[in-house]
């Protein structure tokens, strides 16, 4: 199934004729527009951001969004430390799926020192991309249930979260904030029994997701709210630089992991969902979607996983074994440079794309031949969507903004950097 | 393994139209220098180029070449020839072209006391919010531009935080409490 299907009645329409009637001079002195402050810290909103809105009845006329809450200088950060020693601030920036985070920034420098990985690290790397994948998309979805009222979902998307999160702390020592992923490797490998238990917590899911998908495709609360709300059409969304679920809930079947393959996406067997209205429903079910194609590549990786080792034998950037460390006078200098200096990148640029869970996360790396970055700029998807999130709006009532919000999917540790 | 980045074969009616544009390969990713004075040509030009249509503009940025050695005088911080030079700063353009699943990197230079540039806003509306950072963080001003003010920092901010001669301990003023009347209660 390519495009989702639309159980109700669409209503397109009535959003047009809705946004026809603001263009209608203001009459009376009553219809003054008037100031609402939402956020940065409110319970129904997704992440740490303030909208400004300006409302004539109910209907928003006019809207500030402001970001920048959760801004922590991480670019600035970035050229002060060297390239091993910033990796941890790579995990703050989507939170939720750190993995993703990880693997995108070491596969700058592996690009640019034109380091091989091994097969099984880039087996391994493809798995801990889609479950962490799964994880934001489950994340996203309870999210926009809770702020629903939908508190049942919510919970069963937590639990299978929470299975998978503790099973990420079992293999990398933390819950959300890994660090797991090295130049040229992976930080440890994982153990067979980790794999198994892996493939039976997803299985565990599966159930899980049915009860989910019984209890809100066709809910008719949960229809009103998302149906024909919060419409972007494909050249819009184009044209704003939207990625990821979001621009393909338009129809546009743009994915970095399609487009320009990395890891080992190529040579996998799955398809790029996408929805036909651009609304906040089919980005709802073009996540779910996303979900299970996530699942299947899991599935497709369990069979694949070769053994071997997960490190490359390159080490000019990559930390030495502890045990030459330990034994050799090369491998004891070795780990010291890699850790007080850095690793020496080549000089030169470059824009390194992965599939983040909300869209392409891209890294540009200007490089001086030094052991920090010169320069490390970070594409964020949510910060693109979040530029575009007022036209969207504008023109829905104010109870619309929660449902929207929640569906676009900002992440403030991305979005603020 | 394929090429993702448009070529020098792909991009000669470029180098016609543009005879001052420089091109450079690294890493097997192309980039191409275009004085600023042209830019607004080359946005009308890649908007809509018959075979590679840039119709998404994937990521602006701009990089401080002030203590680099790419700099005219490297490694010196705080004079005024490297301080208020017009190589200064390169800002670039990362383009895509979804029909045909290429990608291009403009690159352009800025500079000079009061840095200003072009806004990409008028062609590609993804320009609004990557160029208020660039804004925020670069002081770089960008002409045509919507909506122009501070985005991840708050409004009294001195200084701009990216910039190389910036320090990374440095100090802001403690701000006064805004007056709630005067802008309407809205920060």
């Amino acid at each position: 199934m390519a495009q989702a299907d639309f159980p109700a009645k669409y209503k397109v329409e009535e959003v047009k004729k809705r946004k026809e009637l603001l263009e209608l001079p203001i009459a009376s002195p009553h219809d003054k527009p008037i100031k609402v402050n939402i956020g940065p810290s409110h319970p129904a909103m997704h992440g740490t951001i303030k909208m400004v809105a300006e409302l004539v009845g109910e209907t928003i006329v006019n809207i500030d969004v402001e970001p920048g809450f959760l801004h922590r200088g991480f670019e600035k950060m970035m050229e002060n430390h060297n390239y091993v020693t910033s990796l941890p601030y790579t995990d703050r920036l989507n939170y939720v799926s750190g993995f993703i985070n990880n693997f995108g920034y070491v596969g700058t420098m592996e690009k640019m020192f034109g380091i091989e990985i091994t097969e099984r690290c880039a087996w391994l790397r493809t798995l801990f991309a889609e479950l962490s994948r799964i994880t934001d998309h489950y994340t996203c979805q309870a999210a926009i249930c809770s702020e629903l009222g939908a508190m049942t979902p919510f919970l069963y998307f937590m639990q299978a979260r929470d299975y998978l999160w503790e099973h990420f702390n079992w293999a990398t020592g933390a819950r959300q904030t890994y660090s797991y992923a090295r130049i040229g490797g992976l930080a440890r490998d994982v153990s067979d029994d980790w794999l198994k238990k892996c493939k039976d917590i997803l299985l565990s899911n599966i159930p899980l997701l049915k009860d989910i998908h019984g209890m809100l495709d066709k809910n008719r609360i949960f229809l009103d709210r998302l149906h024909g709300v919060g419409v972007i059409s494909e050249e819009e969304a184009i044209n704003a630089g939207i990625t990821g679920p979001f621009l393909r809930s338009t129809g546009s079947n743009y994915d970095v992991r399609k487009a320009m393959p990395y890891l080992k996406y190529n040579e996998l067997d799955w398809e790029v969902p996408t929805g036909k209205y651009g609304d906040n429903y089919d980005r709802y079910y073009v996540r779910m979607r996303e979900i299970e194609e996530s699942f299947k590549i899991c599935m497709q990786c369990f069979e694949r996983i070769p053994e071997g080792p997960i490190n490359s034998d390159d080490y000019q950037a990559h930390l030495p074994d502890k045990e030459e460390v330990y034994n050799s006078i090369e491998g004891i200098i070795n780990h010291f440079k890699i850790i007080i200096e850095g690793p020496r990148v080549p000089k030169g640029s470059i824009y390194n794309a992965v599939e983040g869970a909300n869209g392409e996360l891209g890294f540009f790396l200007v490089s001086d031949g030094s052991g920090s970055a010169y320069r490390l700029h970070v594409r964020a998807p949510s910060f693109l969507i979040m530029g575009t999130l007022d036209k969207i709006i504008i023109g829905h009532q104010l109870a619309d903004i929660i449902p929207i919000f929640g569906t676009v999917n900002m992440v403030g540790g991305e979005c603020d950097r | 393994m394929q090429n993702y980045w448009l070529l020098k074969d792909d991009l000669k009616d470029l180098f016609e139209s543009f005879p001052a544009a420089t091109y450079e390969e690294q890493f097997s990713q192309v980039s191409i220098r275009i004085p600023n004075t042209e830019l607004e040509k080359v946005f009308d030009y890649l908007k809509d180029h018959k075979k590679f249509p840039m119709d998404m503009l994937t990521d602006v940025t701009v990089v401080d070449y002030l203590t680099s050695d790419y700099a005219e005088k490297p490694n010196v911080t705080g004079r005024e020839e490297d301080l208020y030079s017009d190589n200064r700063f390169d800002v670039v353009y990362h383009f895509y072209s979804m029909k045909t699943n290429k990608r291009l990197r403009l690159i352009t230079n800025c500079g000079g006391e009061q840095p200003e540039l072009q806004s990409s806003y008028k062609w590609w509306t993804a320009a609004n919010y990557m160029e208020r950072e660039i804004f925020d963080m670069f002081g770089i001003k960008f002409k045509g531009h919507p909506d122009l003010r501070r985005i991840l920092l708050y409004e009294e901010f001195e200084g701009f935080p990216l910039r190389k001669d910036y320090p990374t301990m440095g100090e802001q003023p403690r701000i006064t409490l805004r007056n709630p009347e005067q802008n309407n209660g809205t920060s």
